[in-house]
């Protein structure tokens, strides 16, 4: 087989132009610390990337929302927790009230149950973090304000018409959309008006009314199941939250670990190759440059 | 003639030949380091044979002729070989300006644009009424609206590169032809003559290689020494003998970019040319792939997104909304007037509010199969306090000072369709971009949903935020089998397949062309050694012949002198 100069110049350039592109390949996977740095590296690795990437983003936006609603919900259930004590002092007074006592003395359980009114009126306009907890839809606005007479007692409490029963829905994971917020309606005045009860419960006890007092005793056990149930169910959303923020958590961590097995270089690897790949462009050079010097001219005198 | 002038005129033949074959070896150790030069060697036979009666006396060396060593078989092969390597390397030159471009896996392209606007939509379900929370969400969809806009920017920059491209190849075609026809006058002057055609024949074959890469030929041999060259496929000739074809290229139907031979349209196969015009105009590949891909990806992102907009409700109701898209006829049917979106038939609520946001009045508008936006305009604008008119073909409703109205329920698709109320504008990923209105006023976001029946709105709603959120996730594309981020995901794959197929053949053609090559330099290349050896060779045969002329004058000389 004839051999000529330009034959042996052609075949070492290309040995040595293969040596250096796996060279700069190895270089460019430790400079990023990435085995992916185009598509065409990985094709299919590059596609799950990108949905990797999607999906990490998805779920760090469900923790956010988790986190703020178990947030809300825990000062829903700190003052919901508030409005039983409250109920069952009430509760405590009236029966009180309803044995025979003096006038004198059901004028003082009346203002103890004023006072208990005014702090049921600042549980239910609870704010978080700006916002009427218990406002509904409505939350730049107290749900429930009060009318009062001359002497500042309260005479009526009526709920903001707009919102109070109002559901406010979160996305919290793929799929699952759950209510964030305990309406306001649903908790103070639906079903049994829990103002209302408390303004009779003070009006009877200062007119001395056994049986309105006997009749708000009976309402206030009502009232007690209600708030109860309603801390039950807050309590059940907010495991549920705890099962769900869990579960993202979890899903988190797995696609962290799956993108990092895709589209990180195995560095230790990586430079072994390089250390292999430099060895062998050494080695192309300098027997590229021996084989190249000789010629036959150099033995014809 | 016999006798000793006869021994001298051996030599003299002998010492020409020698010559000639020294030029010949020097000729060739010149040019010993171009690749496209056939090495030359001296055909030497004997002279014409004198006849005596012994029988046949040799009367010395002549030279038959130079004979360029060249093997057509090889070249043959060479020219499919390039064709293949340039058809590859112009796909794979394409797909990697493509995959560049695009920039994925990144933490700064497409996808983390995707992302970071979907994100912000998330935040907006637990803040529905911060101003921030809106801001950022206006900010990310500006964002990701200028990343759509960069890529179709940069796909409308490569095709523009490829026309350039195909230009200067087809450019570079007609010069090459041109001196093949050229080359092939001369030689066809000059065939019957030995010794200069060589250098015009390596010429010429020289032009064909480079021709070969640039488009797929095939070439025949005339008796006359010219050459054919036709294009691969469609049988046109480029050269005929003297006779040459030009190409030319421009703009053709549907968005390509067409080449023709002397006026007639053609499709090269193979060669660099073939490879750039179907970069620059396969509808399922290449640019026009991707950009399409763009496109649909931008296309329902916007359609989805305004969808929930335009009949949800913001912190502040509107005074005035123009609509986005235009339609081609304003007394034609909705459903047939060349909208990028759809409508069908349906209806949607309008209602209205005074200064203090309580309702004042309410409509339902109704689109049947027939009705026209001039329609639509008369609907609207029988509502109290609203008035609505139709100018370039796309609608305009405001409302009368004082008074603001919100659109629910629009079971059409019209709100959309026309682009009412809506967050994006444009249609495709070259044109998307951001309202103004909403940038202007972030409280016209919709995070809260309008109630039909009463048009009253609760300000913390957050049905719509919620609806937003989802589309992240929602299998909107595929014929409901991807997300936005899985046909995205698909695109890059799909994409980085491609490239990489290329860059795979490209190496493979590379690596056959090389061999092919290398058996042309076995067969026509000039090695050193060799031409050392055959100088080597002349010059003792000269020394030899010089000898004998030495040997021959003296014996001559003897004669002449001793015979006084």
């Amino acid at each position: 087989m004839r051999i000529t100069q330009n034959m042996l110049a052609a075949q070492i350039l290309t040995d040595i132009s293969a040596s250096a592109t796996r060279m700069a390949n190895d270089q460019e996977q430790l400079a990023t610390s990435k085995r992916i740095n185009q598509a065409s590296d990985d094709p299919q690795g590059s596609s799950l990337v990108l949905q990797l990437q999607d999906r990490i983003g998805a779920t760090q936006g469900f923790q956010n929302a988790t986190s703020a609603t178990q947030t809300s919900l825990d000062t829903a259930s700190a003052a919901l927790t508030q409005v039983s004590d409250v109920l069952a002092q009430a509760r405590d007074l009236a029966t009180q009230g309803s044995s025979d006592t003096t006038d004198g003395a059901r004028g003082v359980l009346a203002n103890q149950v004023n006072q208990l009114l005014e702090e049921l009126l600042s549980q239910a306009n609870t704010q978080s973090q700006g916002r009427y907890v218990f406002g509904g839809t409505q939350t730049t606005l107290p749900p429930f304000s009060a009318t009062r007479d001359a002497s500042q007692n309260i005479t009526a409490v009526s709920a903001n018409p707009l919102g109070i029963n109002g559901t406010v829905n979160v996305q919290v994971a793929e799929g699952v959309v759950i209510q964030a917020n305990v309406p306001g309606g649903q908790a103070f005045t639906q079903s049994t008006d829990l103002f209302a009860l408390l303004i009779s419960l003070r009006d009877a006890l200062n007119n001395n009314d056994t049986a309105n007092i006997a009749a708000s005793l009976d309402t206030l056990t009502a009232a007690s199941n209600q708030v109860t149930a309603m801390l039950g169910a807050v309590g059940a959303t907010v495991q549920r939250l705890q099962a769900i923020a869990t579960g993202n958590q979890s899903d988190l961590t797995r696609f962290q670990a799956l993108l990092s097995q895709t589209q990180d270089a195995d560095i230790a690897e990586v430079s072994i190759n390089l250390q292999k790949d430099q060895t062998a462009y050494q080695a192309a050079l300098e027997s590229g440059a021996k084989v190249f010097q000789l010629s036959l001219l150099d033995y014809l005198q | 003639m016999s006798g000793l002038f006869g021994t001298l005129g051996v030599a003299r033949s002998a010492l020409y030949a020698q010559q000639l074959v020294l030029q010949t070896t020097s000729n060739n150790v010149a040019n010993a380091s171009r690749t496209d030069y056939s090495r030359q060697v001296v055909d030497l036979t004997d002279s014409v044979p004198e006849t005596l009666s012994m029988g046949q006396v040799g009367t010395g060396v002549t030279a038959a002729g130079i004979r360029r060593i060249r093997d057509s078989f090889l070249d043959r092969q060479y020219w499919q070989a390039q064709q293949a390597l340039g058809e590859q390397t112009a796909s794979q030159s394409t797909l990697s300006q493509i995959e560049s471009l695009l920039g994925e896996p990144s933490d700064s392209g497409l996808q983390a644009q995707l992302t970071s606007f979907f994100s912000a939509l998330q935040g907006l379900q637990t803040n529905p009424q911060d101003p921030t929370t809106r801001s950022t969400v206006l900010e990310q969809a500006s964002a990701l609206a200028d990343g759509f806009q960069h890529l179709s920017t940069g796909m409308q920059d490569l095709k523009t590169n490829l026309e350039s491209d195909i230009n200067q190849k087809v450019a570079q075609i007609n010069s090459l032809v041109k001196e093949i026809g050229t080359l092939n006058g001369q030689i066809k002057t000059q065939a019957p003559d030995g010794g200069p055609t060589n250098t015009l024949m390596d010429q010429r074959d020289s032009d064909v290689d480079a021709l070969a890469n640039l488009v797929g030929i095939n070439r025949t041999e005339q008796t006359d020494g010219t050459t054919v060259i036709t294009l691969a496929g469609s049988g046109g000739f480029l050269v005929y003998g003297t006779d040459m074809q030009t190409l030319t290229a421009g703009h053709g139907a549907n968005d390509t970019y067409t080449v023709a031979l002397n006026g007639v349209a053609v499709t090269p196969n193979g060669g660099e040319l073939a490879g750039t015009l179907s970069a620059r105009n396969d509808p399922n590949d290449f640019v026009k792939y991707t950009q399409g891909r763009l496109d649909t990806l931008a296309a329902t992102l916007i359609e989805q997104v305004n969808r929930i907009q335009a009949s949800g409700a913001g912190l502040a109701g509107l005074s005035a909304t123009q609509s986005e898209y235009a339609v081609s006829d304003p007394s034609a049917a909705l459903t047939a007037a060349g909208l990028p979106f759809t409508p069908a038939p349906g209806s949607f609520q309008l209602f209205t509010y005074d200064a203090s946001n309580a309702v004042t009045g309410s409509a339902t508008i109704t689109i049947t199969g027939t009705t026209s936006l001039n329609d639509l305009a008369t609907q609207i604008g029988a509502v109290t306090g609203l008035s609505a008119s139709v100018v370039n073909g796309k609608l305009s409703v405001t409302a009368a000072n004082g008074t603001t109205f919100r659109f629910a329920a629009d079971t059409s698709n019209a709100l959309a369709a026309l682009g009412l109320n809506s967050l994006f504008t444009g249609s495709t990923a070259a044109t998307i971009g951001v309202n103004s209105d909403l940038i202007a006023d972030p409280n016209q976001l919709s995070t809260g949903i309008v109630d039909a029946t009463t048009g009253v709105v609760a300000p913390a709603d957050t049905t719509s935020a919620v609806a937003l959120s989802q589309l992240q996730t929602a299998k909107l594309l595929d014929s409901g089998q991807a997300s936005i981020g899985d046909y995205y995901a698909e695109t890059i794959g799909v994409l980085g397949t491609r490239t990489a197929a290329a860059n795979q053949a490209v190496e493979t053609n590379t690596a056959i062309t090389d061999a092919i090559q290398n058996q042309r330099q076995q067969v026509s290349g000039v090695s050193i050694d060799d031409e050392m050896i055959q100088l080597t060779q002349a010059q003792r045969a000269f020394e030899a012949a010089s000898r004998i002329v030495t040997v021959t004058d003296d014996m001559l000389n003897t004669l002449i002198n001793v015979m006084t």
